[in-house]
């Protein structure tokens, strides 16, 4: 693997120069959310944060995207490369791409996802410290997972240690040169600390092998009905969440042409399987909390070798109620 | 060229007749008279553009002449297709799903029991192993709630001159009406067809699928002999949207058709 | 003298142990900065019961979430603005008052963690340092690690808590604690703030809000008045709000939302504290509530016997759109 170190004086150049590649990094907005925005002036991407709210799925996976819109001539379909650049990335979420490619890629090609993530390069921001609700170790990767990424970025005190990781990521360490040095034996020890400290920094943790295995078992457990009691059925969650890709498909119509339309959806609605005979097979929270869990943990498992979680803490941050995840599956794991 | 799999392609509604009060079916006819290829069980992703798009399973065996779908109306979608006209377009994909295991079913009885809308899987199945005859003996159990909501009622009486077994039956006493009178699974009961060396396939409203497994395996019928094909909210067809999941399993591309042995290890969300 | 939180353990627990209600739904403490809804089923269960300016979801929200009462007694713990909640649903002929135990909580306002950390960081003292919050009077007192730090209650609690006027339940069978007054006069500087913009200055300003929604809906379910079985952003026959989530449609769920909550809205501020993305939806419920008081003098969820406001008129009521 090709390393190389940044100081971190010429990261506003770098961002500079990827501006004219369509910049997205994290921003902080008026409410102080930070989320990946279009980057015009690079002085604005934040650095210092745990994770950006809404997940790089919203990138990839756009909330509202347009499936292909119809009028007499025909159906047309849309352009779905973006060719940009994705900086600031977390290792949760560059990870959380293998289990959505999978998902977009399995018998059917869903090229609207396939060609837009295609499209992106990716450039990940190693969690030298930790959020208080990250718990990626539990599932093998950790602050410093480089998987998904083209670059890696690892703040190493008065520069950046760069893992480069891919074909895309050397050409574009070639393109700025100028910005990037050989590492020292003393860039390399600062990394492996940094590494280390930042993992001895997660502080939640759970098993989630057994929890896994333990569902099979599970589904009439007690816990369900307590646990989904207090959840109020919103689609905080979900839709927070890095890996969660359920979604509708709807027809809108725009003057004559009709727009096919596919938007983020979530089993945590009550709708989410109401037929139009009026029959639902999931009635109440307790069906459709026990189905995502397991959705998530057991049933994507089987179906794409890959568990829909990476630990980053989103959905038990964001919740209304409190519902605890960490805390379902140490109940199943216990079970 | 990249290949968009949600895309629907057009088909020009040929003719429409009034099967029941709120259920029509539906003659479809590709461009340049294409064939579609499918297999007894599968379905289509009918689209109204504009309004949205809905899975349907085929009326119509592959062995006939002509494509047909049979509708209900319910919600949105069925009932702006029930608005539209011979000549009008709609839009399909497909074929998708599992269909039934017709090539399994060699040589075996075949026993079709359906209420109502259930009809159309296992009219499509009926034809299917008419005229590949291929199977042992077919008979159909079919009921409705009254007179009005049979589908075909004439064309299956017919059936009877080609050596199907066809047992029908309305809820309730109706003038002009002198078969049985009563639910689909009691009929059932009274026709006691032979598991042996049988297959039951079943279709129909979520209570009359309970109670038609009940009274099958009373009649001797093993799990693994009886099948369904079951109906779910679908928007992708694909398995992609994670919508129609029962359990690990994804009725649109692991279903419909499912055996009761199958569908009995899955957590019972359907 | 017991704390608010021992006796209400201490009534959580007798109404258990008599069988008189089949849970109690309170609160739970669940970190030092987190408290979170909690359905307290035996006596055991009401050790748990916790009480401080943590708790903020307004429990009257699961009166309505199905399966709850399923004709069944149940105990409730209620702030102020969650028994005004109740009362609305009363007015409304929601809930059966026979089957709900109202536990009343005097509540001093529940803080709001940013505004919180805001004040710490300038002290330069770290939100993960808190060990406890208590409020008396106008002062906040924060026990942190290495000692404790007196701030203005203004500037830890929620905005809508400041001036609330009904921190006392208006309705319970009980109250666990001693009557707090307001604190000041209710000025709706917030409200005013937008009403001083000119249109175009509010449509750009809505407009950047609404773009940060994400529909997840949990405003409207955080909200114990938002209960209907099928909401009308949901429905598909007619399409009200179309599924594709931007300005137009985002704008056009809210505004509904509003409307819908006239005369019914007890700004108790679920919603905007559910709100993953920030958006300042108490500036449109409390317009709206500003707008119910001026044009007919009304006030949500203060009196049960009250008919429903958009669900009767009277003689006097201003007419100033026929001209």
């Amino acid at each position: 693997m090709i390393t190389k170190v940044m100081e971190k004086k010429k990261l506003q150049k770098f961002l500079s120069n990827l501006c004219n590649q369509k910049l997205f990094a994290p921003l902080k907005d008026e409410e102080g959310k930070i989320n990946f925005g279009l980057v015009k002036d690079p002085a604005e991407v934040v650095l210092e944060f745990a994770n950006v709210l809404k997940p790089v799925k919203s990138l990839l996976f756009p909330q509202t995207e347009t499936i292909f819109e119809a009028d007499e001539q025909g159906i047309h379909h849309p352009e779905v490369s973006e060719n940009g650049v994705i900086f600031g990335l977390r290792p949760c979420d560059a990870k959380s791409v293998r289990l959505l490619r999978k998902v977009f890629e399995k018998d059917y090609k869903d090229n609207y996802f396939l060609q837009r993530e295609g499209s992106y390069l990716k450039i990940g921001l190693a969690c030298t410290v930790p959020g208080e609700n990250c718990f990626c170790t539990s599932f093998g990767q950790g602050p410093f997972f480089n998987e998904g990424l083209d670059l890696l970025l690892a703040d190493i005190g008065e520069k950046y240690y760069v893992e480069v990781l891919s074909e895309k990521g050397k050409k574009l360490v070639e393109e700025n040169s100028e910005l990037f040095l050989e590492p020292t034996e003393a860039d390399m020890e600062l990394r492996q600390i940094a590494q280390a400290n930042a993992e001895g920094k997660i502080g939640r943790e759970v098993n989630v092998k057994r929890a896994s295995e333990k569902l099979g078992q599970a589904y009439d457990n007690a816990l369900w009905d307590e646990t989904s009691k207090i959840c109020i059925g919103c689609g905080i969650c979900a839709y927070l969440c890095p890996t969660c890709h359920c979604f509708d498909m709807t027809d809108e119509k725009v003057a004559s042409r009709t727009r096919r339309i596919r938007t983020w959806d979530t089993c945590m609605f009550s709708y989410f399987t109401l037929q139009a005979s009026g029959h639902n097979p999931r009635p109440t929270k307790k069906e459709r909390l026990r189905n995502r869990v397991y959705h998530k943990f057991k049933y994507l498992l089987e179906n794409f070798d890959e568990i829909g979680c990476v630990g980053c803490g989103r959905c038990l941050e964001n919740c209304p109620s409190g519902v605890n995840l960490i805390e379902i599956l140490s109940r199943v794991a216990e079970s | 060229m990249t290949e968009y799999i949600y895309s629907p392609k057009p088909a020009k509604i040929k003719k429409i007749r009034q099967e029941a009060p709120d259920t029509k079916s539906f003659e479809l006819e590709f461009e340049g008279k294409e064939k579609l290829t499918y297999l007894p069980g599968q379905y289509l992703m009918l689209s109204v553009l504009g309004e949205g798009e809905f899975p349907v399973t085929f009326f119509t065996s592959p062995t006939e002449d002509r494509l047909e779908v049979c509708v209900k109306r319910m919600g949105k979608v069925t009932t702006a297709l029930h608005r539209l006209e011979p000549g009008e377009t709609v839009w399909v994909r497909g074929p998708y799903g599992n269909g039934f295991p017709v090539e399994e079913w060699s040589g075996k009885r075949l026993v079709l029991v359906g209420g109502g809308i259930g009809l159309p899987p296992l009219r499509s199945l009926l034809y299917y192993a008419l005229d590949r005859q291929k199977y042992k003996e077919i008979s159909l159990v079919y009921g409705a709630r009254s007179i009005a909501d049979l589908i075909r009622e004439e064309e299956l009486v017919k059936l009877r001159s080609r050596g199907v077994k066809v047992d029908l039956s309305i809820d309730k006493e109706e003038d002009g009406w002198n078969e049985f009178v009563g639910f689909v699974p009691d009929n059932l009961l009274r026709v006691s067809p032979s598991p042996e060396n049988s297959i039951a396939v079943t279709c129909g409203p979520p209570i009359m699928i309970k109670y038609v497994i009940q009274n099958l395996q009373k009649l001797g019928f093993e799990a693994g002999q009886i099948f369904m094909t079951l109906e779910m909210k679908m928007k992708c067809g694909l398995g992609k949207c994670g919508r129609c999941n029962i359990g690990g399993i994804y009725v649109c591309k692991d279903g419909p058709v499912f055996s009761y042995q199958r569908l009995k290890s899955l957590p019972p969300e359907f | 003298m017991a704390s608010v939180e021992e006796k209400l353990r201490e009534k959580t627990g007798q109404l258990l142990n008599e069988g008189k209600v089949k849970c109690v739904i309170g609160y739970e403490r669940v970190g030092p900065l987190k408290a979170r809804p909690f359905f307290a089923r035996s006596p055991a269960d009401a050790r748990k019961i916790h009480y401080s300016l943590l708790c903020s979801p307004n429990l009257a929200v699961y009166l309505t979430l199905e399966e709850i009462s399923a004709g069944e007694k149940i105990g409730l713990v209620v702030k102020g603005c969650d028994s005004r909640a109740v009362v609305q649903l009363l007015q409304e002929g929601i809930v059966d008052r026979e089957k709900v135990v109202l536990l009343g909580v005097p509540c001093q306002g529940i803080i709001d963690l940013e505004k919180l950390e805001d004040e710490l960081d300038k002290r330069e003292v770290l939100l993960s340092s808190v060990k406890e919050i208590s409020i008396e009077d106008e002062v906040a007192k924060v026990e942190t690690k290495d000692g404790t730090i007196q701030l203005d209650r203004k500037d830890v609690v929620h905005d809508v808590c400041i001036n609330c006027q009904h921190p006392t339940p208006v309705l319970h069978d009980v109250l666990l604690g001693e009557e707090v007054k307001p604190w000041g006069e209710e000025n709706y500087g917030d409200v005013k703030e937008i009403e001083n913009m000119d249109l175009r200055e509010r449509w750009d300003y809505w407009e950047e809000k609404f773009e940060k929604c994400i529909r997840c809906y949990a405003c409207r379910e955080a909200c114990p008045l938002c209960y209907c079985e099928e909401c009308l952003a949901d429905k598909t026959v007619p399409t009200w709000v179309r599924k594709s989530v931007r300005v137009s449609e985002n704008g056009f769920f809210h505004l509904m939302r509003t409307l819908h909550l006239a005369g019914r809205c007890v700004g108790c501020g679920a919603c905007e504290r559910s709100c993953p993305m920030g958006i300042p939806l108490l500036k449109l419920f409390r317009k709206m509530e500003k707008d119910v008081k001026e044009l007919f003098g009304r006030e949500a969820g203060m009196d049960v016997g009250q008919k429903p406001l958009l669900a009767t008129f009277s003689l006097e009521d201003p007419e100033e759109f026929i001209k």
